[in-house]
């Protein structure tokens, strides 16, 4: 894959796509390659009993993803092509070969017992000024994805789509758009290690939604759900002259700049239909309200979101044990202070808030301090909260971004308390994030960034003790092509579950950065670094540490 | 890895290095629920730049953006600011924009429909240069200080070139 690289580079070191000549059918077809390769290897922690000093357990890894899309008028194709290998991942004991690592649950097959290569999406897109029409993977939000959002969120290995069909009409200001299917999640991942891939379920989704555009625009939708279950036997397709375990129906209206003022309002109903989506309970209804607005007085920005949630997250009880989300409604708490505990708040069932932003454009827009307040009413017992007790969180948020030619500043700072209902002490956390960069002369730009937590525990029904969590990077960026980092990580919180390379909580790498042109970049990591909680575009995911080697090369063409 | 090194190495080497073709269409909504199209541009050098509220490199590279669109602009040159928030944070996008008096046009690909054509990986920051014929002129994957230069380098690069000769290979 390397040479393959590098030759695309050579040979066509500026375009971003790649053109096919010549008279015949494909000539003006635009072929653009994504493709992005990295090689792992791990250091296991663990000894093979009476091998102690042999590191047999130690394996390596190895991933591809080639993405292309061709585009020729109104037709686009794509195709994702994920291939992921381990090796090393077995070792001979009394001549008996042992496998220590599987890379495939035994209910998928592959032609290569230490390979797997996947199709992992494939459409085909005629797009015209009445319409378009999407056969194969296809990605839908309605609303604010309060009834069902299903997007790329590949910074965190999250790439869900509908396997089906989707087709909108433009019918002047209006849209009607409907899409069915069966989710595809990405199986896949390039941040996160691959084991035990098993078969995908196939959740069947269908649903509508007619909206209107214009300064005042509205929206209806409706959404149905049939999840798949483990005792599912026959085609999935039966499932289509099933009862839904779930039907949503909703409507928005959006003002944007009318009187100076933007506004938008949702409002969702949940038909649950099936048990299976609620623990010792009978099925009942939810609903989801959720609003903003946003005024922007002389250098003044404020945007003022609220909510109320009952019983919108239980529709993704059958996705979110394997990493994704058929629906998130806007949280509207801050992404980098989300932890173990607060990602409870997070996926409440019963809660309702607020949070009030307001920014101030100094220096025309170049110096903007910040100061946000979140203030949430968390009444939902269940799921992951580790305490008994409602509780009333505020959360105060205070931010500076400044840029001043090459010196910029990004800083946050804030506290969420979370005050028990019935004087039971609740839980505290502090936490701050930094990006500052200064140029240093000839040798280019020295940026610092990081993230501290510092998280106090309140009296809960599983006992944790106090924890900090220290996240910082320093790098060198030298001219255009070369960066040089070091990260280091600390976190003595009992919930991660990763040890670090200079002592239990505490984790150090290196890290060399080479962009051979400006649209590929190649890293050699090595190292640790801990494991926690990540989000991104409004979703979280728990991702793993890893301790030990990483080159990895992406590009587009 | 065979399998697709294989593929990947006949389809690069397959290609000519050569002009490319016209950049894939598109249409979106802007921040005020106006339809735009890449089409409308016809004629401009076009700097695509994807983004994200909560992606800091970003921030840091838009005032670069901002000049570039002030200096070249009457020129023929335009950003297209094309927001990856999804649905949950797009709130946020349009105070963001306001506050940091952005001015160039901001569209929202809320369903990573675009960002799929250009970027599929979702490498942020990620910008698209698309010169006066429509074509692909270079690709910006992230941002780091300094990489502003090259941008404005590729960009004063395309607005010279006439638009008829820009096609030419």
């Amino acid at each position: 894959m390397i040479p393959s690289l590098l030759l695309s580079v050579l040979a066509n070191p500026s375009a971003g796509a790649i053109p096919v000549g010549g008279d015949g059918p494909l000539a003006g077809t635009v072929v653009q390659v994504n493709e992005r390769l990295i090689v792992r290897w791990y250091r296991v922690d663990d000894v093979l009993e009476n091998f102690e000093d042999l590191r047999v357990l130690d394996y390596g890894e190895q991933v591809d993803r080639l993405t292309l899309t061709a585009t020729k008028g109104w037709l686009t194709l794509g195709v994702q092509a994920d291939e992921v290998t381990l090796f090393a991942n077995r070792y001979f004991l009394d001549e008996v070969e042992t496998w220590e690592r599987d890379l495939l649950d035994p209910a998928l097959s592959s032609p290569w017992p230490a390979a797997f290569v996947r199709l992992e999406k494939v459409y085909a897109q005629a797009q015209g000024a009445s319409g378009e029409l999407r056969l194969g993977d296809t990605y839908v939000s309605f609303g604010r994805g309060i009834a069902l959002a299903l997007v790329r969120n590949s910074e965190i290995d999250i790439d869900t789509s509908v396997r089906g069909a989707r087709g909108v009409v433009h019918l002047g200001a209006w849209d009607l758009s409907v899409v069915t299917g069966f989710t595809n999640p990405q199986q896949v991942l390039l941040e996160n290690p691959n084991l035990d891939m098993g078969p995908d379920d196939l959740h069947e989704v269908a649903a509508v939604r007619v909206e209107r555009f214009g300064p005042v625009a509205a929206g209806l939708h409706a959404v149905t759900w049939k999840f798949a279950r483990a005792s599912d036997d026959g085609s999935p397709f039966a499932r289509y002259g099933q009862v839904p375990d779930v039907a949503v129906v909703g409507g928005n209206v959006e003002a944007s700049g009318v009187g100076g003022l933007d506004l938008y309002l949702e409002g969702d109903w949940f038909g649950y239909r099936s048990a299976d989506l609620f623990v010792e309970e009978e099925p009942r209804p939810g609903y989801a309200l959720y609003g903003s607005t946003s005024v922007y007085p002389g250098r003044f920005t404020v945007l003022l979101e609220a909510k109320r949630y009952l019983g919108t997250e239980r529709m993704n009880a059958f996705a979110t044990p394997w990493g994704y989300e058929v629906a998130a409604p806007p949280s509207l708490d801050y992404e980098r202070a989300i932890t173990e505990d607060s990602s409870a708040e997070v996926n409440s069932n019963d809660i309702a808030g607020a949070r009030l932003k307001v920014q101030y454009a100094g220096r025309e827009g170049l110096l903007v301090p910040s100061l946000s307040l979140g203030a949430f009413r968390d009444a939902d017992l269940g799921g992951l909260h580790f305490n008994g007790s409602a509780e009333t969180i505020a959360h105060p948020v205070a931010g500076v971004t400044w840029i001043a030619g090459d010196v910029h500043v990004l800083a946050n700072a804030g506290a969420r308390a979370d005050v028990r209902d019935g004087d039971v002490r609740g839980d505290l956390t502090l936490h701050g994030d930094l990006d500052v960069v200064v140029p240093v002369g000839a040798l280019g730009h020295l940026e610092l960034g990081g993230a501290v937590l510092r998280f106090r525990w309140g009296e809960n029904d599983i006992q944790q003790t106090d924890y900090w969590d220290v996240t910082h990077s320093l790098a060198l960026h030298h001219g255009e092509r070369w960066s040089f980092l070091v990260h280091q990580d600390f976190s003595d919180n009992p919930l991660v579950r990763s040890t670090g390379n200079l002592g239990e909580d505490l984790y150090l790498a290196g890290e060399v950065q080479f962009k051979p042109t400006p649209a590929v970049t190649t890293s050699l990591f090595a190292g640790a670094y801990k494991a926690g909680i990540r989000c991104a575009g409004g979703q979280c995911r728990s991702v793993p540490g890893f301790k030990g080697l990483r080159l990895s090369v992406e590009g587009s063409f | 890895m065979r399998p697709l090194a294989l593929l990947s190495l006949l389809l690069l080497l397959a290609a000519p290095a050569s002009a490319a073709d016209k950049a894939p269409g598109f249409t979106l909504r802007d921040l005020d629920g106006r339809s735009v199209s890449l089409s409308q541009y016809s004629g401009q050098v076009v700097l695509l730049s994807f983004w994200a509220t909560w992606c800091t490199p970003c921030q840091a590279e838009m005032p670069h953006l901002q000049r570039f669109h002030d200096q070249y602009g009457p020129q023929g040159f335009s950003v297209l600011s094309i927001n990856t928030d999804d649905a949950r944070s797009v709130s946020q996008v349009k105070p963001i924009i306001k506050a940091r008096q952005l001015t160039f046009p901001v569209l929202l690909d809320r369903e990573t429909t675009v960002v799929g054509l250009f970027n599929p990986a979702k490498t942020l920051p990620f910008s698209v240069l698309i010169d006066r014929q429509g074509a692909i002129a270079k690709v910006f994957s992230g941002y780091t200080p300094g990489d502003e230069v090259l941008v404005e380098q590729a960009v004063q690069a395309s607005l010279v070139q006439p638009a008829q000769a820009a096609s030419t290979p």
